[in-house]
């Protein structure tokens, strides 16, 4: 009985139409690779290293509860909330990996990729300054 | 066994001290919380590796357990991972299941040395993450393996070509489960004796494993085939002693291929000269919810004298997953064992060991 609830709530969300904000992957404005989405993917999920030309890639993620994480997830890593988190899971709990460091907020993000030639991240396109490159728009 | 564990807990509060103001270490855990009660026939193993048994009356201290992790980068190729697991089946005292160094020899090559999992199956070194996988518990005919850690090294080697990845891991090192835990139940002298403590004494040794896996990861398929062996030495102690060695192979194979919000897994595995097992599992994802079917199976290799294995059953299990949020889940499951051979609990050669039971958890992580 306790899980008809979920049973029907999982059945609305799955139907429900839901609208995002644009979405930035933002880049130290000395970093200037191009990266694809198949590349974006690698590099979030920690398949790839590095950038194309050289240097070291460092990915950072915002609170879980961030409104645009929602498109990064759909867009970039290409999972669900649940699945994103299986697949860190795996790997972290298995030594394997450990998953982009959290950032309190787009500000932190922003002010963190315009000082670091390493770091990538995202945040709302709305959100972007002039002390960092847009690689890609979700 | 004492000394190990002073050695990690000193480890573990080593780290935890550099840890202060230090954003080079990090600390996760996980945990599972999980009732069973068997609702039709006497007890169900749900659980070999850490002997997790059901009986009729329902229990929160079969499956239970939590980990915590902790890991330290020392510097871009050296890192150190210490995971201690309590188990609610063995009083919830901590036991270091991982203790290991990392060493990244280029950007696809690493080298692990410690305690480390015997990476066989395809779920062997998460099956205690409860919340990275659908099901309440791994297949638990299909993952009965008494020995889950090794001492040793593993390389690693992880390639990708776009989004596909090639893992390959080659191991080497010892194991020894002394008084096993499982063992010594299904060689005790009582066995309706469900709580599991009995008269038997198993001990094991495994010497100079060698093993090597390999898994290919793409966007909708994953494949990995495994091949392990090992010198192998037992003594059982009980009314009468018994003692056998030679030599154990290992192999196992899995599949899984996801159709859109369907997925299909596959995994057979056969130990020489004890066992063969597999399961099959179709699950189905809507929204926040995994619903699964999964059929496994287990058979002993030896048998009596009209050619019927000594133990043999097949499970059949329903079930449903549902995420609260990314890290917590909470799931239901129904078993079905039918027992063909002599029951793993109670040991009745006439397949009398049918058993229905209920099961439900709480996964999370943090």
């Amino acid at each position: 009985m306790k899980f008809i609830k979920p049973m029907l709530l999982a059945l609305m969300f799955a139907w429900m139409p839901q609208a995002f904000g644009e979405l930035a992957i933002i880049v130290n404005k000395s970093n200037a690779d191009n990266l694809d989405a198949d590349y974006l993917q690698m590099i979030f999920l920690g398949k790839a290293k590095g950038y194309p030309s050289a240097g070291k890639a460092v990915p950072l993620d915002l609170p879980e509860d961030h409104p645009i994480r929602e498109t990064f997830l759909k867009n970039v890593a290409r999972k669900s909330k649940a699945q994103y988190t299986a697949y860190w899971a795996k790997l972290m709990f298995t030594g394997k990996g450990v998953p982009p460091k959290i950032v309190d907020d787009e500000k932190a993000m922003l002010e963190l990729v315009s000082k670091n030639p390493s770091i990538i991240g995202y945040v709302d396109a709305s959100k972007v300054t002039g002390d960092v490159r847009v690689v890609a728009k979700f | 066994m004492t000394l190990t564990k002073s050695l990690s807990i000193f480890f573990l509060a080593m780290l935890a001290g550099l840890s202060h103001g230090n954003d080079m270490i990090r600390m996760s855990g996980y945990g599972s919380v999980v009732l069973g009660q068997v609702m039709d026939g006497s007890a169900y193993v749900a659980d070999y590796p850490n002997l997790g048994i059901y009986d009729d009356e329902w229990d929160i201290g079969q499956e239970s357990r939590f980990g915590l992790q902790m890991n330290a980068t020392i510097s871009d190729e050296l890192s150190a991972t210490v995971q201690m697991v309590s188990r609610a089946n063995n009083d919830y005292e901590a036991q270091v299941e991982w203790m290991f160094v990392n060493y990244a020899l280029n950007d696809d090559l690493e080298l692990q040395a410690g305690k480390l999992r015997v990476p066989v199956y395809y779920y062997s070194e998460y099956m205690d993450v409860g919340i990275a996988y659908p099901w309440i518990r791994v297949p638990a005919d299909a993952y009965s393996l008494d020995v889950t850690s090794f001492n040793g090294l593993q390389l690693n080697h992880r390639m990708f070509m776009g989004n596909t990845s090639f893992t390959t891991a080659i191991f080497t090192g010892r194991a020894k489960n002394e008084n096993s835990e499982l063992m010594s139940y299904l060689f005790d002298n009582d066995p309706g004796d469900v709580t599991g403590t009995g008269s038997a004494n198993v001990d094991r040794y495994f010497t100079n494993i060698l093993g090597v896996g390999f898994e290919v990861n793409m966007d909708s398929t994953i494949f990995k085939v495994s091949y392990t062996q090992a010198d192998f030495d037992e003594t059982i102690v009980n009314s009468f002693t018994a003692e056998a060695d030679g030599t154990i192979k290992f192999m196992d194979i899995f599949i899984q291929q996801n159709f859109g919000p369907m997925s299909v897994m596959l995994e057979y595995n056969d130990y020489d000269p004890f066992y063969s097992s597999y399961f099959a599992s179709f699950n189905y994802t809507l929204g926040q919810a995994t619903y699964y079917l999964m059929h496994s199976k287990f058979e002993l290799d030896a048998t009596d004298g009209t050619g019927t294995p000594f133990e043999e059953h097949d499970t059949n299990a329903l079930g449903m997953r549902y995420n609260l949020s990314a890290k917590v889940a909470v799931k239901a499951d129904i078993t079905m064992m039918t027992d063909t051979g002599a029951s793993p609990v109670n040991r009745d050669p006439d397949g009398d060991g049918d058993v229905t039971i209920f099961s439900t958890s709480l996964d999370f992580m943090f």
